[in-house]
């Protein structure tokens, strides 16, 4: 199970900076990737993202009435419902996405969400590193 | 604009025949302004299918200026003789434009084709033209009755406005003839509600087949 993390520089960010503090490494088969604010995430990223060869799509942003650019992170969770309605709708099984909302001190809660999405016995490896990996590019624009 | 959405995706996946090839031709003109047929939508849709649909080997995705036009669909060749299918994501003369350019070729609708309207905010259509034929904006402030009044009415507001709301859905929808006297008040042309108004004349609309324009006066 290959997952990737979109996740914001507010509290997305910190919340992953936390993680070592709680004693929890990313597992190898969790990438990440930054953006300003979630509410930069549109269908294509995601969609293409799923395609490149991820099996999940995990966008990590800030609480509601929370987000430094006021309901990007709302925008974000309406997308993310979207895809993940049309995903289930055309019986695709095998891809999900999600989102989910945290607060830079709420590790523990994304360590839980990463372990429900990665498959039995994939436990987070202790020691994995946090790789990036660029932005996905588009189609014909 | 012409308005569309997108049609259910699961009844998209369920339309598409077996096929080695797919094609999905976005339109770059109305349906992209609405957010509904345009490359973004294309690119999406493809991206669905693509996990969806295993069995076809090859699904890809294009768009044209204008698919209810001729001129444009030249373009489409290559890509189009190459697809056993073709998804349209045009409103539906779109549809059946490419449909008759690509005589042979099977074509699909992946859109579900509205109303003539405007965007009045972000996320938000609504229907201002019916397409009758017999225009009366003139009379009316500028607000059509048979499209803004849920009765298509000619002469109102009837017993069920209340508070410049209609009746049919009084949480969101305004009455149309309470719009068109504040708009007739505003101008100072209040006497134009004083006149009895036929009824429409529905002859100018759908009525005996498709409507045809021709002008002498531009033909070649």
């Amino acid at each position: 199970m290959k997952l990737l993390l979109l996740h914001c520089t507010e509290s997305g960010q910190k919340v992953l900076a936390r993680l070592p503090q709680i004693g929890y490494r990313l597992p190898s088969t969790v990438r990440t990737m930054e953006l300003k604010c979630t509410g930069r995430i549109n269908e294509e990223l995601l969609l293409s993202s799923l395609e490149d060869g991820f099996d999940a799509v995990l966008v990590v942003g800030c609480h509601r009435e929370n987000c430094r650019y006021l309901d990007g992170n709302l925008r974000a969770e309406r997308r993310v419902q979207r895809i993940a309605r049309m995903l289930a709708d055309a019986g695709v099984m095998d891809k999900k996405v999600d989102m989910l909302l945290v607060g830079p001190d709420e590790g523990a809660k994304l360590a839980a969400r990463i372990a429900a999405f990665l498959a039995p016995g994939a436990e987070p490896a202790a020691g994995a590193e946090t790789a990036s990996v660029p932005a996905q590019s588009g189609g014909k624009k | 604009m012409i308005v569309a959405e997108q049609k259910p995706i699961k009844d998209i996946v369920a339309m598409i025949p077996e096929a080695s090839s797919l094609l999905v031709v976005g339109c770059d003109t109305c349906v992209t302004v609405c957010m509904a047929g345009g490359i973004k939508e294309v690119n999406a849709l493809t991206s669905v299918l693509r996990m969806a649909r295993k069995d076809i080997a090859r699904i890809e995705g294009t768009s044209v200026e204008r698919q209810c036009d001729r001129e444009f669909l030249e373009e489409l060749e290559e890509s189009v003789q190459a697809a056993d299918a073709v998804l349209s994501m045009a409103c539906g003369a779109g549809v059946q434009m490419l449909s008759d350019y690509f005589e042979g070729k099977i074509v699909l609708p992946a859109l579900n084709t509205l109303f003539m309207g405007s965007n009045e905010e972000a996320g938000y259509w609504m229907e201002r033209c019916l397409g009758c034929g017999d225009c009366v904006l003139d009379l009316t402030g500028g607000i059509c009755p048979r499209t803004r009044c849920s009765k298509g009415l000619m002469n109102g507001p009837c017993g069920g406005s209340e508070g410049g709301k209609c009746e049919v859905d009084p949480e969101n929808l305004e009455c149309g003839w309470n719009l068109i006297y504040n708009r007739l008040k505003a101008l100072n042309r209040l006497d134009s509600m004083m006149e009895i108004r036929p009824p429409q004349n529905w002859s100018t609309s759908h009525d005996g087949g498709p409507r045809r324009l021709i002008r002498e006066d531009v033909k070649l």
